[in-house]
């Protein structure tokens, strides 16, 4: 009777029910750690990422609130996790093959070219153990991976170009930073800074008095270890300043970019970091 | 064979319900500072007073000015006295249109519009700071002398 085979319990080892049993908790435990645990832990270091990434905006709308806002002194503090800040002022960027700008206009009142270079410097949040690079960088948030060429654009400066009445304006603000020493932050730490110079201001309008408009060369040069090209490209050529965005130079790997502008502004603030 | 009591299945139910409300609600919060980062900034930054500023200098220019005989010359050092401050102040581009329909002539008797009781004169006011672009277009009135 069918009853009886499923009530027989003859056969039945106690000994290999517990291996069984065994066997499935081992495999178990096995799998979660063999498999589980690296994704938690890229998990860990991705959320990290994600809460430097906020942080470095928190950062960057500080140096607005410095520059735009006639706010004189902002402090920020904020926990480190997962890596470390870097701080790379002006000058040692300079010296050591940082990035920079060349921004190329004509000049109204002595009628030629004139060229000024702007290294900004960066905080630059490293990653420990996962690959992620994000600076905050004459005014903008940037992203890339190490060793890698591409980067991205987290959170744009704020350039703008204004065209009421037909009168063609950009406006573009260099941000660099100035420090005293070298630093690392790491952990809880606090980073304080302020901005007592006024702003250098370069205003130049070129249809004041029936004059034509002029092209404005705007050249990122990327540092030895910090290439940022890709996002600067991305954001300068795209629909973010100007609708059409700016002219690339036709030739292969050059970061030069142009406009035709009838006023330029560029307005030049410098941060100190404490 | 011994039945299985099955009545405390609920627990079991209601455990699984709370998990997955609260995962729920995790992947909520984890959305949140962004939004609200982004909301707040809009409102804090919208330019308010400094739109204000603007009109409200503009309406005390066009009330004193009418008299004087240099009028047009002081509207054109005002223009870019605005245009200088905000710049240098709030870094944006402000400027003032007057009266598009008569060639920026505030004075024109008839002003833009027109009724019984007032003539309008209007201006334009555009202010951009980058985030914020703003224009309007403002009617003054002036009662008409009988």
């Amino acid at each position: 009777m069918l009853a009886d085979i499923w009530k027989d319990e003859s056969g039945v080892s106690e000994a290999i029910g517990f291996i069984l049993v065994f066997m499935i908790v081992i495999l178990g435990i096995s799998i979660v750690t063999l498999y589980g645990y690296p994704v938690l832990a890229d998990a860990r270091i991705s959320s990290d990422e994600k809460i430097m990434e906020q942080n470095m905006i928190v950062l960057q709308s500080d140096i607005k609130i410095l520059t735009r806002n006639n706010v004189p002194y902002r402090d920020t503090t904020m926990g480190v996790s997962g890596g470390s800040i870097f701080v790379t002022n002006s000058t040692e960027a300079e010296n050591k093959g940082g990035g920079y700008f060349n921004i190329t206009f004509f000049n109204k009142s002595t009628g030629g070219p004139e060229s000024r270079i702007y290294y900004p410097g960066s905080l630059e949040f490293v990653s420990d153990e996962g690959t992620a690079v994000i600076s905050v960088t004459n005014g903008a948030v940037v992203k890339r991976q190490l060793d890698q060429n591409g980067s991205v654009m987290v959170s744009d400066p704020r350039w703008f170009y204004d065209e009421t009445n037909g009168k063609k304006t950009l406006v573009i603000f260099m941000t660099t930073l100035k420090s005293t020493r070298q630093m690392t932050l790491g952990g809880i730490e606090t980073i304080q800074m302020r901005m007592l110079d006024a702003p250098h201001v370069e205003d130049q309008d070129y249809t004041k008095g029936g004059g034509i408009a002029q092209n404005v060369k705007i050249e990122y040069y990327y540092g030895l270890n910090d290439k940022y090209s890709r996002a600067w490209e991305n954001y300068l050529t795209g629909p973010y300043i100007v609708q059409n965005g700016f002219l690339r130079a036709s030739f292969e790997n050059s970061d030069i970019y142009w406009l035709s502008v009838d006023r330029l502004i560029i307005k030049e603030y410098i941060i100190e970091i404490l | 064979m011994e039945t299985l009591n099955d009545e405390g299945q609920w627990i079991v139910m209601m455990g699984f319900l709370v998990a997955i409300g609260m995962f729920m609600l995790a992947i909520v919060i984890s959305q949140a500072p962004l939004v609200g980062q982004t909301t707040a900034e809009s409102v804090i930054e919208f330019p308010k007073n400094e739109v204000q500023d603007l009109r409200g200098k503009l309406v005390s220019m066009t009330s004193t000015l009418p008299d004087d005989t240099n009028r047009l010359t002081l509207q054109k050092r005002f223009r870019e006295d605005i245009a200088l401050l905000s710049m240098s102040r709030n870094n944006a581009i402000a400027g003032f249109g007057i009266d598009p329909l008569n060639n920026g002539n505030y004075w024109h008797e008839n002003g833009t519009y027109k009724d019984i009781e007032y003539t309008y004169h209007q201006i334009n006011i555009y202010y951009n700071n980058g985030i914020t672009k703003y224009n309007e277009n403002l009617l003054l009135p002036e009662k008409i002398q009988r």
